[in-house]
This record gives C-alpha cells, structure tokens and sequence, in this order.
C-alpha cells in the first residue's frame, strides 16, 4: 500500500518534468504568432486560476483581479524601468511581494465584509487602481500608457516570442504545480470547507478569517504574476487593457470549470478560440456571443468543459 | 456654484435612486443582485432612441412602449434564466446575470453600434433663473419625475394588497407563500418593476450623459448606492443614491475632477468602515 503510493507520487513529478520538456517542443511545431497566442492562454489561466482558488476553493467572490493584473503589470514594469540592473526573476518576485502585501492591505478591511459587499469591494478597489494609473501621469504615462521593458538579465534581453513564451510557460507550470499541491494539502481541505459552509468550518477549528486572507493573497499575488508576464508579452501597457478585462475571467472559470485545477487553462483556451471562430462573422456583437455562451455554460453545465470530459470520459470507460 | 453643483447632483443622485432601487426590488423578491440592471437601462433606452430619432413617435406613445418593453425584457430573463438558478449557488446568479448584460450589450452594440447619439430632452429648454440660482429644466423634471415614481411606488408597496404581499415575501419567503402570496407571480412583478425603473432611469440620463452602450456602467455606483444605504433596504437605496449624486457632483470643486470616479467607492468605504451593515441596515445574525 505504502510502496503503491509513493510510486505514484513519484510518476506523478515525473508528468510535471515531462511538461517542462513539452515546452521545448511548441516552439519548433508552432509559429510566432500561434507561440504568442499560447502565451497570452497561460497568462490568462494564471490569473482565472487566482480567481479560481477564490471563488471555487473559498467562496470569495472578488472582481479585483484585473485591478491587481494591472498593478502587477505596472509595478514590474516601471521597477525594471527605474532598475534596469535587476534581473527579470527578481522583477517578478518582487512583484509578487509587492501584489501579496497589496493583498493584505485590501483583503483585510474587505475580508469583513462578504458575498455581495465583497464583490463590490473589490470592484471599486479595481476601478480605482485604473483611475490612479491614468491619474498618476508621470510614471504610468497616464492615458497615453508606458512601455514595458522586456526581460533581461544584467543587460541581455530575452524580447523575441520564443524567449518570453518559455518564461510564461515554465512559470505557468510552476504555478499549476503549486496550486495543485495546495488543493491537496490541508489549507485546501480548509478552503473548500469554508466554502461549502463558513459555520460548520469554523467549528471545525478552521479560523475562518486568516484563510480567506491567505486565499485572497493567493489570488493577488498570482493576479500580480500574470501582470508581468502580460506587461513582457505586450511590451507596452495601457489602463484600457487591463479594465477591459473585467468579466472575461468569470467567463474563462465558467467555460472551464469552477474549483477545478485545470477547468481555468481550458477555460482560457476557450476563451481565446471564441474571436478566433466567432469573430469573422459576428465582429459587430462579440459580446453577445460571450453572453450566450456565458449563460449557456451556467444553466446547462454548470461544471463547465472539465465536467464534460468527465462524462464523456466515465461514458467511454463504461462502453469499454 | 455650489448651489448649481448641488442641485446638478439632486438630479444625477434621482437616477441613481431610481436603478438602485430597481436593484433593491429585484433583490429583495428573488436574491439575485441583477449585473445586468444598467444594461436594461441602456437598451430601454436605445428603443426609446429607435422610436422618437428613427420612427418619429411622439414621447407620449413611446414611452408606454418603453416602460412595456422594460418590463417585458424583466419578466423574460426572470422565467428563463434566474428562476432556474434560484436554488442554485451566488456565484451562478452572479455569473448568468453578467452573461445577461453581455448579452443585452453586443445585441444593442449590433443593432446601434457602440457611437454615442444625442437623447432628445423629455424637459427642454434653456437655464431658469430661480433666486439667482440658474437652473435647467431638465434637472427640476428629473428630480420631480423622481419624487412622482417613488412616491408611487411606496403607495404600491404600502397601500395594495399586491403591495403588502410583496413586503411579506421579502420578510420571509416560506410564510408568505402559506399564506397564499402568489410567490412566482411575485418574482416576475419585481423584475418588470426593476426594468421599468431601469427605463425611467435611461430616459431622464440619456439627454445629459448621451446615449451609448457603455451607460450599463452605472450597474456598478449603483450597486454601491444600495449598499452604502444598507443593503436590502429600498428607503436605503434611495438615501445612498442621493448621497452619492450629490457627493460626485460636489467633491470635484475641491480635488482633482481625474478622481471622480473613484468618488463612489470611498464614500462606500468610508460608509462601511463606520457602519458596516449600511446607513439603513439591520445586523443580521446567521443561525445554523
């Protein structure tokens, strides 16, 4: 039993190596253009999945996520601007410090409050980080927007698709990695009590409001991540970007799942295939179509495409 | 100046009571904070726009047809897609009634496209010179449509039997409906009221604000309204809504007007941090 256990435990790093190969092989089968697609899918997927963790693990309903995308994005940006001599691995850490300690500063007043309270919270904290970006001119570049140094290391740039997309990916697996362990561990059994009933976690010894705040550090600080990948693969930052964003996350947990691990990169998948297919014919009413689908998944599978598989894959065994 | 300022917010202050309580309504009947509520305002609006611009009707026929069509497009979205969810979880409400908006948006961004037209004046004419204080008609007949549409509105609620039992359903749901309160019709009859209010709303913003898809965006200080007067609560809905026309319409005389956006919100924060349950709310304790 013990021996059947740890086998799997290690066949199953053993796929998570297999995955920083597979990295190797998308720049040799697919082009530029397609690499930077694939990029931006994982950059989104990061953040869902920061969005993910709050709303399926933990019941924190937070439509701050752009905010803190966009903060990630800026605060990388304009720290390599200012210290150029910092390499890009510091860049990110210390945006994603950065984006944990804006976190607490949120999360604390806003973790008081909860459902609706919450979500409106956090929404004004969104929409003014966008107001403070285009008001603070000298050093965001206000409306006009700024540009974003690309990753470098003492001087060597890493700008090209091939460079950046690497950085996306691997960092991308690292944080599937660690969400996925977390999801196991005993903070993740302890977010999903809270969500499934705040009152029966609490008096199971789970103290409710320090986990909805490490929960919500989680999703900010992935938020951050994501910015500053976003902010490498743009090369150039605008608020506009950043505010636009605001329900395409909720439609990327919806479309791949909520509260699964991988429902947000297929999510995200989706997500960027729907101007892909939709977009010649219904340019004029992309929302529209976002609409549909978007309510489409909620009243008919709720569970999104990871659930789908699922069944299809049950269904399968089953004739089998 | 501040006298104008003040009144101006009198006026932007009557919309916002106007779509939060439309919220408040929708919430109280059947839990569904409605994302969507400023997208009903922007396509009633839009249709109004369609028959007075494009077809020439008068506005005296059209807007019945408006209220209609509001609270038609209320009704439907009640029975096809919240009634459905209704036993389901917060996030699934939330995120189909953001589907909905999206919806609504890319249909009216498909009809109009997203340009931005000139609304007609329901009250026109130029300043009115009242004590010194210029004044345009406009924000008197907003103001006052506003008194007229809530104080019918208390009348329904307080003085019909429909009235009475729709106060009862939002008290509690269960003895309202053993009690032979007619809960689905109930339902349907908040949503229509939330859309007509949504209509009211467009068509006495559209003239100063102009017409265009992005006027949905009022969802959100809306929402913030009917918190910040204590959630739940329609007297609550229209205090925050006056609270906060008046505050956004004051406060850029004394701080950067860049900021105004983000008025709302910290008078939100500010609101909550001394009272956290809203200016009207009542601490409600959880029970296992």
């Amino acid at each position: 039993m013990y021996r059947e256990r740890e086998r799997r435990v290690w066949t199953g790093k053993l796929w998570w190596l297999a995955g920083v190969a597979v990295a190797f092989v998308f720049p040799l089968i697919l082009s530029q253009y397609y690499l930077f697609v694939l990029a931006n899918i994982i950059i989104m997927a990061i953040v869902a999945q920061g969005l993910n963790t709050m709303i399926g693990w933990g019941a924190v309903f937070s439509f701050g996520q752009p905010g803190f995308m966009a903060f990630g994005a800026y605060f990388g940006a304009i720290l390599a601007r200012e210290l150029p001599f910092l390499p890009f691995p510091i860049v990110i850490i210390l945006t994603a410090i950065a984006s944990a300690l804006l976190g607490l500063l949120i999360g604390y007043p806003c973790l008081r409050l909860r459902g609706f309270f919450l979500a409106m919270a956090t929404f004004g904290f969104s929409s003014s980080i966008f107001v403070l970006i285009n008001f603070l001119r000298s050093l965001t570049g206000g409306n006009e927007g700024m540009y974003a140094p690309p990753p470098a290391i003492g001087g060597i740039s890493f700008a090209n698709t091939t460079n950046i997309f690497f950085i996306v990916f691997l960092i991308g697996l690292l944080i599937q990695f660690g969400v996925s362990n977390i999801n196991r561990s005993r903070t993740g059994r302890a977010w999903r009590a809270i969500r499934d009933g705040e009152i029966p976690a609490a008096s199971m010894g789970i103290n409710i409001a320090k986990e909805k705040i490490k929960l919500f550090i989680l999703g900010s600080v992935l938020a951050g991540v994501g910015g500053v990948l976003y902010s490498y693969l743009i090369g150039y930052l605008q608020s506009d970007f950043f505010s636009i964003m605001g329900l395409s996350f909720f439609l990327i947990l919806v479309s791949g799942g909520i509260g699964t691990v991988w429902g947000p990169i297929i999510g995200s998948f989706i997500f960027m295939m729907i101007p892909q297919v939709f977009g010649g014919m219904f340019s004029q009413s992309m929302n529209l179509v976002y609409g549909v689908i978007l309510i489409g998944f909620v009243s008919l599978a709720p569970g999104g495409v990871y659930q789908i598989l699922g069944k299809l894959q049950s269904v399968v065994r089953r004739g089998v | 100046m501040f006298v104008e300022l003040f009144i101006d917010g009198l006026s932007v202050g009557s919309i916002y009571a106007l779509v939060s309580v439309g919220l408040v309504l929708v919430f109280q009947s059947t839990r569904a904070l409605n994302f969507s509520h400023g997208d009903f305002m922007m396509i009633s609006t839009f249709v109004a726009y369609a028959l007075v611009v494009q077809f020439g009707v008068p506005f005296l026929f059209a807007i019945p047809v408006v209220l209609g069509f509001s609270a038609l497009l209320g009704v439907v979205v009640e029975r096809f897609v919240i009634r459905r969810l209704m036993s389901g979880s917060m996030p699934a409400i939330i995120m189909a009634t953001l589907g909905i908006g999206y919806m609504l948006q890319g249909t009216a961004s498909t009809i109009w496209t997203d340009d931005i037209f000139a609304f007609p004046r329901l009250f026109p004419g130029r300043f009115v010179n009242i004590a010194g204080v210029r004044v345009t008609p406009q924000s008197i007949g907003v103001v006052v449509t506003t008194i007229l549409v809530m104080a019918t509105l208390h009348l329904f609620l307080t003085r019909t039997k429909l009235g009475t039992g729709f106060r009862a359903l939002t008290q509690n749901r269960t003895a309202a409906a053993l009690m032979g309160v007619p809960i689905t019709r109930m339902y349907a009859l908040a949503w229509a009221i939330g859309g007509v209010l949504a209509a009211i709303a467009g068509v006495l913003l559209a003239p100063t604000l102009f017409l265009s898809t992005g006027m949905s965006e009022i969802t959100f200080t809306a929402i913030m309204c009917a918190i910040i007067g204590g959630f739940g609560k329609i007297y609550g809905a229209i205090i925050g809504g006056y609270l906060v026309g008046i505050f956004s319409s004051i406060l850029p005389l004394y701080i950067p007007s860049d900021l105004q956006a983000i008025i709302p919100f910290v008078l939100l924060m500010v609101v909550l941090f001394i009272r956290p349950t809203g200016i009207l709310g009542v601490k409600t304790i959880k029970k296992v």
